[in-house]
């Protein structure tokens, strides 16, 4: 086949495809959804007034009725305990998109494989992290000892132990923080690791990885994905759970494009469906949940141009 | 640049619903198809399309219904395309089968049919522009101003795609086939 013949796509394509038609039923069915979505846009600004009053409604009664059933309850009473709700990078149990039953006899699986496992550590419930400068960091279940070699600068010491860290306020977070390492513990910087995307602290006698989080409203701030996950150029292999893995160059192609075009979703993580694990070169392991086509750690981003450059790589 | 839209109310909706059913329908679904290699998505895109063009507020500028129709199919095609990313790649990418009228010729089919299936194979960039220029025959500003890229970027797509393609077909003359996606 002659390349030439692209010349000629347009009537070869229609003579392809010429049993492929936009027929009447088609027409019926479409102009039957268009009307149907004229009157929904056309009702909706006669709703909006009742919306309103019903929204207003449930607002009084929600503003009162607690009021008129309280009758008993002391005026020395104490407030009620504020609820804050936090939400970490890999809090959720990965969930597996494929099995087997879903791939078809002709299907070609390239490379598929990749761990789905979290590489994020809880300890009976709780999240395992260090806070310093303001910013939190999440530890790793790898390594179970970061070697000494491995080891930068101080950039703070642990000042503040605590079972709620999600109550702590920004003193603490920034003067150094933690709910599994005892105060007085130094919080390393990492070697080949920028200290925004990940640190190291001494933990029951092991130094442990922790790496970047949003947690209780500490995010990304204006930031973006590469200020708080910076693997540029330092990528050795990259695996996506269920799909497959990248390796040198093309991993390294494929972390720039994420950190090129990632745009912020939500300043919190999100639920995750698989993982984006990235194998540093110098051997440490860093994590990314991944839903859809959004990654978190630090924020939740979103990156259709980097899951297209990851099939293409594979 | 020119635009695509104006401000001009239609005088008659439905008429101008028919008649750009009648003229276009077939390239938007036919195009739709070519890009995602799949029948009942095809026919969901074109009806979004429709459904957008007849719910629009405001009709297209005389001489810009075509350009307008297939910039909302590519839109369509493209959200599809990367929704569907991880079943593409877990179950491979679907594989553009050939649908021509039962009193077609057979003569050259099977060639023809290469050459669209190593179109498909294209990487989405490259895929869309050599099907907005060689098939539905927009010129390079016409595509610029579609995808809201310089045309220069067009230029180079174009280039880059037929050099893609030519290696695509040559693998498959030789009996590679198409391997990879």
């Amino acid at each position: 086949m002659d390349i030439k013949e692209l010349e000629r796509l347009a009537p070869t394509a229609d003579e392809m495809l010429s049993g492929l038609h936009a027929d009447e039923t088609m027409k019926r069915r479409i102009l039957s959804a268009a009307r149907e979505e004229k009157k929904r846009s056309v009702s909706m600004p006669r709703l909006v007034p009742a919306l309103c009053c019903a929204a207003l409604a449930v607002a009084c009664i929600g503003m009162f009725a607690p009021r008129l059933s309280q009758t008993a309850v002391s005026a020395a009473a104490s407030p009620a305990p504020v609820s804050i709700d936090t939400i970490a990078a890999g809090d959720e149990q990965a969930v597996s998109m494929t099995r087997m039953a879903d791939v078809s006899g002709t299907a070609r699986v390239r490379a598929a494989g990749g761990s789905s496992d979290s590489l994020f550590a809880s300890t009976s419930g709780d999240i395992p992290l260090v806070a310093v400068n303001g910013a939190v960091y999440r530890m790793l279940s790898t390594p179970t000892n970061v070697e000494s070699s491995l080891l930068g600068d101080a950039v703070g010491t642990v000042s503040t132990t605590t079972d709620e860290p999600s109550l702590a306020d920004d003193s603490a977070m920034a003067g150094g923080l933690s709910n599994v390492a005892e105060a007085g513990q130094t919080i390393y910087a990492v070697s080949g690791v920028d200290v925004n995307t990940a640190v190291a602290c001494e933990v029951g006698g092991n130094m442990r990885l922790f790496q970047r989080v949003s947690y209780a409203g500490k995010g990304p701030g204006g930031q973006g994905l590469e200020d708080t996950f910076s693997v540029r150029g330092q990528v050795a292999e990259l695996t996506l759970s269920g799909v497959g893995t990248l390796i040198g160059d093309a991993a390294n192609d494929a972390a720039a494009v994420l950190l090129d075009h990632a745009t912020l979703k939500s300043a919190d993580s999100s639920a995750r469906k698989q993982t984006l694990t990235v194998t540093l070169t110098n051997g440490l392991k860093l994590q990314l949940g991944v839903s859809g086509d959004t990654v978190s750690a630090c924020g939740k981003w979103s990156c259709p141009e980097f899951f297209e450059a990851f099939e293409s790589g594979l | 640049m020119k635009r695509l839209e104006s401000s001009v109310k239609a005088p008659d909706r439905n008429a101008q619903f028919e008649e750009l059913y009648a003229q276009y329908a077939d390239d938007v679904l036919r195009m739709a198809y070519f890009y995602l290699a799949d029948k009942q998505k095809a026919e969901d895109v074109c009806q979004d399309v429709f459904v957008k063009l007849y719910t629009r507020g405001e009709a297209i500028a005389p001489g810009c219904e075509k350009a307008w129709l297939l910039r909302v199919t590519v839109n369509c095609c493209r959200d599809l395309w990367r929704s569907a990313w991880l079943k593409r790649v877990v179950l491979g990418a679907p594989t553009l089968e050939i649908i021509p009228a039962q009193e077609d010729t057979i003569e050259q089919r099977e060639e023809k049919a290469e050459l669209m299936r190593a179109i498909h194979k294209l990487p989405v960039q490259f895929r869309e522009t050599i099907l907005l220029h060689y098939y539905q025959g927009l010129g390079i500003a016409e595509i610029a101003q579609m995808l809201g890229l310089p045309e220069g970027t067009i230029s180079s797509r174009l280039s880059r795609a037929r050099k893609k393609l030519e290696s695509l077909l040559k693998e498959e003359a030789t009996g590679d086939g198409y391997q990879r996606t």
